[in-house]
């Protein structure tokens, strides 16, 4: 599809100690990908950056933009720290509002 | 304005003043992917570099700084395409003016113009309530750059809609 480079994930280094932990944090899906409303995207855009990026279907790709679009923000995807950055990176270059966080 | 797939390409057809406009936006766009996050206006910073989701995630200072530098990259690695675009609508053409795109690069293109509608919504202030005015009388009433603005960011909407319409065969 596209020929876009598309950029290496940057992050802050895992704050665990034991080399036991740093592996289970590493694999851990518990980092939680969340893309905002904003009033000059369109939906139509919007799904197909899902579609892209996440490799979603239309219709879930749907789904999640009218989730953006009537409740503030969705929850497009939980994944590894490393996986979520590089969603986090990916999405903001197709100029989406979207946060990562660590879920509880 | 129309956008379709033609022989493994998308071509899109413009007429003279959708061409001339074109041309300036992406000549503007490429002009401001060549400046760095930290030292473009703070307008398009936060529309093209913000750091929200950097903070969200607890990045360090250093950290955040390379974030947003990768994010630069991948802006100018567009940059030769995005000139040549506005070099092929240079000059005044007064039968109109074909783009003809690779499919591979409309991705980078829709990207280009989408970013100029969010550059220029955060640098002229329109909000959800200028993008959902309903009536000329509410856009004549706003000051001639907003109006210019708010008038940029829709012909471009359409110009986006054309084109994934296109991608999509519909």
């Amino acid at each position: 599809m596209s020929t876009e480079v598309l950029p290496p994930p940057v992050g802050k280094p895992l704050e665990t100690h034991e080399p036991g932990e740093k592996v289970k944090d590493a694999f851990e899906k518990n980092w939680n990908v969340i893309v905002w409303n904003d009033p000059v995207n369109l939906m139509s855009y919007v799904v197909h950056v899902f579609m892209r990026v996440l490799g979603f279907n239309k219709e879930k790709a749907t789904k999640h933009m009218l989730e953006v679009h009537h409740q503030g923000r969705s929850l497009v995807a939980t994944e590894t720290r490393e996986r979520a950055e590089l969603y986090h990176q990916q999405i903001q270059s197709f100029g989406l509002s979207v946060t990562i966080e660590q879920s509880s | 304005m129309n956008a379709q797939r033609d022989k493994g390409t998308l071509l899109v057809h413009l007429n003279v003043f959708e061409g001339r406009l074109l041309h300036r936006i992406l000549g503007i766009i490429a002009e401001n992917y060549k400046v760095r996050p930290e030292d473009i206006d703070s307008q398009t910073a936060e529309a093209w570099y913000s750091a929200r989701g950097c903070r969200a995630a607890k990045m360090s200072a250093d950290e955040t700084r390379d974030w947003l530098a990768a994010l630069h990259q991948v802006k100018q690695a567009n940059l030769a395409r995005i000139q040549e675009w506005s070099a092929a609508l240079a000059g005044v053409k007064p039968a109109g003016y074909s783009l003809r795109l690779d499919l591979g690069a409309a991705e980078a293109f829709m990207t280009a113009i989408n970013d100029y509608r969010l550059m220029a919504a955060a640098r002229h202030d329109i909000t959800e309530a200028e993008m959902d005015f309903g009536s000329e009388r509410e856009v004549a009433n706003l000051p001639p750059a907003r109006r210019a603005a708010l008038m940029e960011i829709h012909l471009l909407a359409w110009l986006l809609e054309e084109i994934l319409a296109a991608l999509n065969g519909s």
